[in-house]
């Protein structure tokens, strides 16, 4: 009688369709869990970059690079105004035969957090032959909190153990893999010129520690076709509402804590450039802010004020992808070859002979 | 109520154990009825009321036209419901379109007309429910389907889950019929299921929802970049067949579940050699039945030269402006029916059988096809002015490397499985040994919900 009711109930249709679908879809569901138990192990077992957006991304690349590149006869450290405003191979153009490397990051950074870059290349004797540090007027008043990202680079927690278990540690895992081939996009502009994190990354290698700040000029396809629209544009009036720049006391604190690091090298080989701003966010005059400014900070870090290098101080509106700082791409060249002038006037660089 | 949700992946589970628990045919359809309008629901209970009454109408109007003895009256009867069908697809997806045009043309006349806007929400899967309800009901009034007596039957037909959104656009031939009959649920269907899931499931995320995530940067008025509108529109082409092929594939695979048999919506497209074979490959059952239920009554190809070629341009353009309430989906119907009407004078067509021949055919079919996709995703004209504007500058920058790479990484894989599905069989890999196939469909299946993170829950063809 159980036998019969136990044949009737294996011989239903619903038990019939159910062991027909389990014995197919059971095995697959078995072998992905394998599958994604093995790939959580391998995340578990490796080490895995902290990050936390596209400035993690600048900030991880340049101490990378830092770590990695031989040492340089000139290196730039600074800001994102240094990132996206300082071409890098304009110079090695303009001077060819020298090394040139630029391990600028954002203004989070500050001061300390170059320091600390700084110290690093000081402690693997990769330290430049000659250092301009870029300061944006933007960045002289700076907020306590941003000293995590200083705290971030002196601690050297670059990278984590992974927190993620089964099997978000293995979709993690995979998603990591798959992301190599098919990119995530960036937020905004910059996944319009650079699509994902990989070709962001690689462009600060190509172009020797610079960026594209893309937010403007992409549609413009070269310097010359830039340069062509510039006549008619002038010097506009800094606008009533725009505040004036003032170091405040965080930022000199990061100063001095950075002249610490530069006590290390030899001071009279530093060199200090304050970053154009736009005209019409140029408070308090177009040079008062930025020569007083400038030797104020070359005074604080104990270089010579004539280590405070000679450069405008305020740009035309049209040059900048983003207010009052960046630079775009072609406005950074513009920009550049007025540095090199600057450099090569004061022997800062020099044209390398081949046989040199 | 989405393929890609957590409710579908219980409502799945839960109708198939209730329609399994029954052999009878009467109650098993009674379930699916339920699941259906479960299905429908979710989205919007509102629509339901919709749903039944456009499926009341179809049902009723057969039922008179097969009842009627005079030619008159069922032509009459047919006229009606076809005209309640566009009327209901009129009001809900084109009356803002046209409206909106009217003023637009107005105000280039000088004109400023103070027509009230009337936002009305587009029911999910408008298009295919009316059309399957048209073609229906010229079916019966054809002779070639008995008009269903049987409510509930008819009520399942229409609104069948797994097809009910985004087609395939099945013929009552096909899936009404299978209603009437005892349904059979074997080993075959059970692995032919799980393969087209797995299968269709990664077409959609992996392939379509990665690239979605591509696409929708790079299709910006701003764009700067000739070759990103080169490369988004490759990247589209692939992602609307992955999309939409991705659902086809997962609606069969549901079917099957069920003991259901739909027809293939998609046979290798990227794989025609010209433009007319394209359009046996690319959504069959729309291209069908705009054949049989437009091109043909409109005289075909059977009133010589001219009245052909007005036949094509108007079946294409009609079928773009299905797809949705724009211009440029008329553009593209417009461009498609264009080379379909200029293929015609190609002496051999598709049949010759010279490679170069049909290397140059396929480069052609290509370049027809994705200039198409280009229009068809520039849904309006600012989009499409500033996209063409950004043909001037033909500079190489980083993204254009990620998106080549990214494209590349998806269509390759599915290229290569595409070619050995055509030499070996649809259903080849189920062949193969388990220790071979089950640790691939695994693999498949990891990928996949890896990368559901960033999975799109809507199907590009939902807003049809």
């Amino acid at each position: 009688m159980l036998k019969r009711a136990i044949q009737q109930i294996m011989n239903s249709p619903l038990i019939k369709a159910l062991r027909l679908v389990t014995s197919r879809f059971v095995p697959v569901a078995v072998l992905t869990a394998l599958i994604l138990g093995i790939a959580s192990f391998i995340h578990w077992r490796s080490k895995h970059q902290w990050s936390r957006g596209i400035e993690t991304y600048i900030v991880l690349e340049q101490i990378r690079r830092s770590e990695r590149l031989p040492a340089s006869d000139l290196a730039f450290l600074g800001d994102s105004s240094c990132l996206f405003g300082i071409h890098v191979p304009t110079l090695l153009h303009a001077f060819p035969g020298s090394s040139v490397e630029a391990f600028c990051t954002i203004g989070y950074v500050g001061p300390d957090g170059y320091g600390a870059m700084l110290d690093k290349m000081v402690a693997r004797g990769r330290q430049p032959k000659k250092l301009i540090l870029v300061f944006n007027p933007i960045q002289f008043e700076r907020d306590p909190r941003w000293n995590e990202w200083p705290a971030f680079i002196r601690n050297d927690r670059f990278e984590l153990p992974s927190g993620l278990t089964f099997p978000a540690g293995g979709l993690e895992y995979i998603r990591l893999l798959m992301e190599r081939a098919v990119y995530t996009p960036l937020p905004g502009a910059y996944a319009i010129y650079y699509g994902g994190k990989d070709q962001f990354i690689s462009t600060i290698w190509s172009e020797h520690g610079g960026a594209v700040e893309p937010n403007r000029m992409l549609d413009i396809p070269s310097l010359e076709a830039f340069k062509a629209t510039l006549p008619g544009h002038v010097l506009l009036k800094p606008l009533p509402a725009s505040k004036p720049f003032v170091i405040n006391a965080e930022f000199e604190k990061a100063l001095d804590a950075l002249s610490v690091t530069l006590s290390k090298l030899d001071r009279s080989k530093v060199y200090l450039v304050i970053s154009p701003v736009n005209s019409v966010n140029a408070q308090g005059g177009p040079q008062s802010f930025h020569t007083e400014a400038g030797q104020r900070i070359a005074a604080r870090l104990g270089l010579d004020q004539s280590q405070f290098l000679d450069t405008p101080a305020v740009m035309l509106d049209i040059l900048y992808a983003h207010y009052p700082s960046h630079l775009h791409r072609w406005a950074r060249m513009i920009y550049t070859e007025q540095l090199a002038k600057t450099l090569a006037d004061r022997g800062i660089l020099e044209k390398h002979r081949a046989s040199d | 109520m989405s393929f890609v949700s957590v409710a579908f992946l219980c409502l799945v589970p839960a109708t198939f154990l209730l329609y399994h628990a029954t052999s009878r045919l009467a109650l098993q359809n009674v379930i699916i009825l339920v699941a259906s309008y479960v299905f429908y629901g979710w989205w919007d209970w509102r629509f339901l009321p919709l749903l039944v009454g456009i499926s009341v109408v179809n049902y009723a109007a057969a039922i008179l036209i097969a009842a009627s003895p005079h030619e008159h009256t069922r032509k009459l009867l047919v006229f009606s419901a076809v005209a309640v069908a566009i009327v209901v697809l009129a009001i809900f997806k084109y009356f803002s379109f046209f409206v909106d045009s009217f003023v637009t043309i107005a105000q280039h006349a000088g004109l400023k007309p103070n027509l009230p806007t009337l936002r009305i929400i587009l029911p999910l899967g408008i298009s295919f429910i009316t059309f399957q309800g048209i073609a229906y009901v010229v079916d019966v009034y054809r002779g070639k389907h008995v008009a269903e007596r049987d409510l509930v039957k008819f009520l399942a037909f229409k609104a069948f889950f797994p097809q009910l959104v985004a087609g395939p656009i099945e013929r009552a031939s096909n899936l009404l019929d299978q209603f009437s009959k005892p349904r059979q649920f074997t080993a075959d269907h059970a692995d032919r299921a799980l393969w087209l899931l797995i299968y269709g499931y990664a077409m959609k995320v992996v392939v379509a929802d990665s690239l979605a995530m591509i696409v929708d940067t790079l299709f910006i008025p701003e764009q700067p970049f000739g070759w990103s509108v080169v490369l988004a529109t490759i990247a589209f082409g692939i992602q609307i067949y992955a999309d939409f092929n991705g659902y086809s594939l997962i609606a069969k695979g549901v079917a099957l579940l069920f003991g259901f048999e739909l027809t293939w919506n998609f046979r290798y497209p990227y794989w025609s050699v010209s433009i007319s074979e394209f359009w046996r490959r690319w959504h069959i059952s729309l291209s069908t039945w705009l054949r049989d239920y437009l091109y043909i009554p409109l005289g075909g190809n059977r009133r010589g030269e001219a009245i052909t070629n007005r036949n094509l341009m108007l079946t294409m353009a009609l079928g773009g402006l299905w797809h949705g309430a724009s211009w440029t989906f008329v553009l593209w119907g417009l461009l498609h029916g264009t080379v379909l009407a200029l293929w015609r004078k190609v002496p051999g067509g598709d049949e010759s059988p010279s490679p170069i021949a049909r290397g140059t055919g396929w480069a052609v079919t290509m370049l027809v096809v994705f200039v198409g996709w280009f229009l068809f995703r520039a849904a309006n004209w600012n989009l499409l002015v500033g996209m063409l504007s950004a043909l001037r500058n033909w500079e190489w920058a980083p993204v254009h490397s990620a998106v080549t790479l990214a494209v590349l990484s998806l269509a390759t894989p599915l290229m290569l499985l595409e070619w050995q599905l055509q030499a070996h069989g649809d259903y080849f890999l189920i062949r193969r040994p388990a220790w071979m196939k089950y640790p691939l469909f695994a693999a498949l299946a990891a990928v996949t919900i890896a990368a559901s993170g960033h999975v799109n829950a809507t199907f590009i063809y939902f807003q049809f």
